[in-house]
């Protein structure tokens, strides 16, 4: 017998049926199900939806689900429709495919992933059961979560939904992902158990899709011996800044000392390495000894040292180069004939400490003042990314593929403010009355030119809104300028970002890292310095100096650049190891010979620019150009030899230590450091070998970076 | 004194307390696959070299007589002749096709294999290579001659995979690579740095864990007379010298062939300015030597020296470029970025001799047979050096990235062991 094609759908779709497969429509399911809520989280919690996993962009063996749950309608279909919803087995739910797998009842190249006894398991089972609907009940609309820490230390994650008229609690913590911003604080188990470590502040995470919720919790290093029960006192002389205040309160909080501070030489080179990029030179040096024996404070000397550090030609470059690098401007920063003149200008009034950098950032944002942006990116979408990442500490560009459920920003949030630094936007008041809601008759091609941005798609030009920065403000129903955006409803955000770049700057370590992803999942590592260093900033009106200048003079920069071989007592090594502030930054090329140029007190020729890290190595190992630096005339070297003849040769080793790492060598490492040099080479005579002794010094690691 | 190769290895094995070295010194585990990348720069016209089209109107196929080549029904222009008469023992590819036609992007999906992103810096096919297969003491594994091109380097991956730059023009008289050879005072120097190293004892970051394996690296290149004299065109016979050509892309080759004949995996050789839009004829045929020639020269020796030396197994060597150029010449006399339709000549390792894959239209347009994606190559050559589509690297935010595009196909027809 043959059917036509007709009758052969009619037969199909007779045999797929719901009452065929089991699920008899009289019997309504047992509980109210919304896949987005229920089940979702669950796959993606269980990792079946990883990169890894079914979540790869081609699936695997045959499974395809959108990456970490990304698209629930498409893994709905996946799942439940696809291949004749050969998955299902609504009649016995406990041979579907999709409990088969993950508990290896049959092959899964997966592995083992669920237990039968588990309540993903149960879950996954009862929804079968229940006919996998994709919605039974009223919708659910996500209110909030909370996290809350039982007596047993045990984890539960509530989540507040409205449904109807009802707000709904649900227990979702076995669907949850839990995790610890710092481990060897304390930690989260599989069972959703805390445990305690070492001493320390820490955020645990609690994620449900793309919603977050955190604790900070402290574990103490225990009660402070009686004799520092309490915080020790100042000296009358010191009136420690707000910084160094909340710096020592937090040392409080976790029964830790206040751990002793950088030996003051020490400071003064990373004082001057972090704001200038170079080391002292031997006159500021001397200068700052002077000070030193005429009995000043640390606090005077450090003042001093800035001052000195700040009003370089070094700190224009250095800063120079950081603020070029942030705002992406083309071409050196000094070389007025590159980029944008006017902004220029401005870069250099922000250096000379004249101008906010809110103003930089007014400046670049307002298509009437300057055309970096434009010139920079010719596709608003790229605009857009620049500015959340450089100004706003936002990670958009995520977005632009596709939406992800740990993250905040969607694909249409990223399409809307992208739709703000179109052409067109860029001319008007932010009011989507301006734009067309007309299909375009290209189809929903994004359009090259910029003047419009099109939801893919569907042809309708994109509405631009801003993006939302605080909860519940709804920036698309009013017409806001982009720059009184920026002025206004960012200016926090922007104080937060820059605080924490700058402070990587000079630190070394970001509070926040990435330095662009300022997520409530991705807390600060010290938040409340972070907030007072944001705050700084804003009461300061965005003044670059003015929050360098802070920093350097906290107590956190003094104790950063502690050396841990300085450190002795076990507990100071416990609080030293809790502020973890310090890695060390490599100097580029200019910087290095700019370092060097320092130390010799002369111009120094260019050094050869190699494109490969070995090339640049094999360079600075074999290349002659450190032989003609010190054929410069009156370079420190030849000074020292010429008129200290009557130093001996060790004195001199000394004095070149001094010149190179601003403090002194014993007199049995000087004889060392000579020795080894002598040792390679015995023909040589002493001027040769202190000469590899000099090049030894500047080639290590000590000279090399900021540390 | 000069030590031969083996014994390098048997003297400088013998010290792996020197930091980072150890890897290096797990050579052993290293299969014999190498790689030599001819990278075309600018955009070689594939009508004017692979792909000609004979029988299309002068304003298509140029000024440029054809040549048979060894292998029936094939042809190139007539200056590759000598490159012609070694056809069947190469394998062709006639229909790379790519939507990117700017160079920074052409470029970074041919080297990488993949499509530019803003988020990810991919690796090159090279630092991917050298990334399986570790490079000998000192030796580094990965090197570009005279440097690299920018989408050439490693990407997110770590800093060693990236290509050691030689610098400077292998073509002229006497060249050397810079600072290879061992200051008088550098002895001295690091042992000063070695008692400084002791004296100041600090922990050491990342980045100056790495910087202190290159400065490793270059102390041990210096002090082993086996690297130094890798890099040494002077120890070749004037012979052999001559049969490359005096020329750049020449001896570059030559120093590709003796790199990877002493360990090196991966060399890229780059020849820029052949970006044509003006007068493409004159550009290609005059000059000292015109480009064709040079490129004529120089690949044919290399694949006739591989052979004699029984390296052709082991080498993989391709010659490429960021895309092909218009078919149809611009009133200038040039031809513009066409990156619809471009030729890649691989030769050795494991692809398959005197095989022509994929064909383009009558006008060398459009491929119309069998089309390749950067990727699809890309995929391809990693699969021919022993690498499966399951790898994936770790980029520095921890996001597993997969080698190769998982959109594109390995071409089992190109390859020996797979078809």
């Amino acid at each position: 017998m043959k059917f036509s094609p007709r009758q052969l759908i009619w037969i199909l779709a007779g045999l797929l049926s719901p009452g065929v497969l089991g699920n008899d429509p009289s019997e309504p399911p047992g509980r109210e199900w919304d896949f987005k809520v229920d089940i979702l989280p669950a796959l993606v919690r269980s990792g079946c939806s990883s990169a890894e996993c079914h979540g790869s962009a081609t699936g695997r063996g045959g499974f395809r689900l959108s990456l970490f749950g990304s698209d629930p309608q498409a893994d709905y279909e996946s799942i439940v429709q696809e291949s004749f919803g050969r998955r299902m087995d609504r009649r016995h739910p406990e041979l579907s495919l999709i409990l088969l797998k993950p508990t290896r009842s049959v092959p899964h190249e997966g592995g083992h992933i669920l237990s039968e006894s588990s309540p993903v398991y149960q879950t996954l089972k009862q929804w079968i059961a229940d006919g996998a609907p994709w919605i039974h009940g009223p919708p659910s609309q996500f209110l909030r979560l909370e996290m809350i820490q039982n007596p047993d230390l045990s984890l539960q994650l509530n989540g507040y939904f409205q449904r109807g008229t009802d707000v709904v609690q649900q227990d979702l913590t076995s669907r949850a992902h839990f995790r610890s911003t710092d481990e060897s604080v304390v930690s989260v188990h599989a069972d959703h158990r805390l445990s305690f470590h070492g001493p320390g502040e820490a955020y645990v995470i609690g994620q449900f899709l793309g919603w977050t919720h955190r604790i900070h919790l402290i574990n103490s290093h225990g009660e402070l011996s009686s004799e520092t029960g309490t915080v020790p006192a100042l000296g009358a002389h010191e009136s420690p800044d707000p910084l160094s205040r909340i710096w020592r309160q937090s040392l409080q909080d976790v029964g830790l000392e206040i751990p002793q501070t950088a030996e003051p030489w020490r400071v003064i080179r990373r004082l001057f390495l972090s704001v200038a990029g170079r080391p002292p030179w031997p006159n500021e040096l001397d200068h700052l000894d002077s000070l030193v024996h005429q009995g000043q404070s640390m606090e005077s000397l450090l003042d001093e040292a800035f001052g000195m550090a700040s009003q370089s030609i070094s700190f224009q470059k250095k800063w120079g180069q950081w603020l070029s690098d942030w705002l992406e401007l083309p071409g050196d920063p000094q070389d007025k004939k590159a980029g944008d003149p006017a902004l220029q200008r401005s870069l250099d009034e922000v250096l000379s400490g004249n101008q906010s950098m809110m103003d930089l950032i007014r400046r670049i944002v307002d298509p009437q003042s300057s055309r970096h942006l434009r010139q920079r990116y010719a596709d608003p979408r790229d605009r857009a990314e620049f500015v959340s990442r450089a100004f706003l500490g936002i990670q958009l560009g995520c977005a632009r593929c596709h939406n992800h459920p740990d993250d905040r920003w969607t694909q249409i949030n990223h399409l809307r403010f992208s739709a703000c630094f179109s052409n067109a936007a860029l001319n008007t008041e932010l009011s989507p009355i301006a734009f067309s809601s007309q299909p375009q008759p290209d189809g929903g091609m994004q359009e090259k030119s910029g003047d419009f941005l099109y939801l893919p798609g569907s042809g309708y030009a994109v509405k631009p809104a801003l993006l939302p920065l605080q909860q519940f403000m709804d920036t698309e129903s009013s017409a806001v300028s982009l720059v009184d955006w920026i002025q206004s409803s960012a200016r926090s955000t922007i104080s937060r970002n820059l605080s924490n770049r700058i402070f990587k700057e000079l630190i070394g370590v970001a509070l926040v890292e990435p330095v662009d992803d300022h997520r409530l999942s991705n807390p600060a590592r010290y938040e409340s310095i972070l907030s007072v260093l944001s705050q700084w900033m804003m009461d300061g009106d965005f003044n670059l100096k003015m929050i360098i200048r802070q920093l350097v003079m906290s107590e956190p920069f003094r104790i950063a650049a502690l050396n841990p071989d300085e450190l002795d007592a076990s507990r100071r090594e416990v609080a030293f190891d809790y502020i973890q502030l310090r890695k060390p930054q490599l100097l580029d090329v200019d910087q290095w010979v700019l370092a060097v140029s320092g130390v010799l007190g002369v111009e120094l020729p260019p050094f050869e620019v190699a494109t490969s890290p070995l090339a640049h190595q094999l360079a600075l190992l074999n290349s002659s150009w450190f032989d003609r630096a010190l054929e410069v005339p009156g370079n420190q070297f030849e000074v020292l030899n010429k008129f200290a003849t009557d130093v001996d040769r060790i004195q001199r080793t000394q004095e070149l230590h001094r010149m190179v790492f601003s403090q002194p060598l014993s007199e049995i490492n000087a004889r060392k450091l000579l020795e080894a040099a002598i040792q390679a080479r015995p023909g040589d005579d002493i001027m040769t070998s202190l000469k590899a002794v000099l090049r030894g010094m500047v080639l290590s690691p000590e000279f090399c970076s900021i540390r | 004194m000069k030590l031969s190769r083996r014994t390098s290895l048997k003297i400088f094995g013998a010290i792996p307390f020197i930091p980072g070295l150890v890897e290096v010194a797990m050579a052993a585990r290293a299969t014999d696959r190498h790689f030599i990348l001819l990278w075309m720069d600018g955009g070689m016209s594939h009508i004017d070299t692979l792909d000609p089209k004979p029988e299309a109107g002068a304003d298509i196929r140029g000024p440029l007589d054809v040549v048979r080549t060894s292998l029936p029904g094939v042809m190139f222009t007539e200056p590759l002749k000598d490159l012609a008469k070694l056809m069947d023992r190469c394998c062709l590819v006639r229909s790379l096709t790519s939507p990117e036609g700017n160079h920074d992007r052409g470029s970074h999906y041919m080297l990488t294999g993949h499509r530019p992103s803003s988020l990810v810096q991919y690796p090159s096919i090279g630092s991917v290579v050298a990334s399986q297969f570790h490079g000998d003491i000192g030796l580094p594994p990965y090197v570009a001659i005279p440097e690299s091109h920018e989408f050439g380097r490693e990407g997110f991956l770590p800093a060693h995979l990236g290509p050691f730059d030689t610098g400077g023009d292998p073509g002229k008289p006497g060249f050397r690579v810079k600072n290879l050879e061992p200051h008088t005072q550098s002895e001295a120097v690091l042992s000063v740095l070695d008692t400084l190293r002791n004296l100041q004892s600090q922990p050491l970051s990342q980045d100056e864990l790495d910087r202190g394996s290159f400065l490793n690296q270059a102390r041990l290149a210096t002090q082993n007379s086996f690297v130094r004299d890798l890099f040494d065109l002077g120890q070749e016979s004037s012979t052999v010298r001559e049969s490359y050509g005096h020329h750049k892309l020449g001896q570059s080759c030559l120093l590709a062939r003796r790199l990877v004949e002493g360990g090196v995996r991966v060399v890229q050789v780059r020849d820029t300015g052949w970006d044509h839009h003006v007068n493409i004829n004159q550009a290609l045929t005059y000059g000292f030597p015109p480009k064709l020639t040079a490129l004529n020269q120089a690949l044919s020796q290399l694949i006739l020296d591989l052979e004699r030396r029984g390296l052709d197994s082991k080498v993989t060597v391709m010659l490429a470029s960021e895309f092909g150029r218009t078919p149809r010449l611009n009133p200038s006399g040039g031809r513009d970025h066409w990156s619809r339709a471009s030729s890649a000549l691989i030769y050795g390792g494991g692809f398959r001799r005197g095989q022509v894959f994929g064909e383009t239209d009558a006008r060398g347009e459009e491929p119309v047979f069998r089309p390749v994606s950067p990727a699809d190559l890309f995929s391809t050559l990693l699969a021919s050096l022993g690498m499966s589509r399951d790898e994936r690297f770790v980029s520095t935010d921890g996001r597993p990235i997969p080698v190769m595009d998982p959109q594109s196909r390995i071409l089992d027809d190109l390859l020996i062991h797979r078809a």
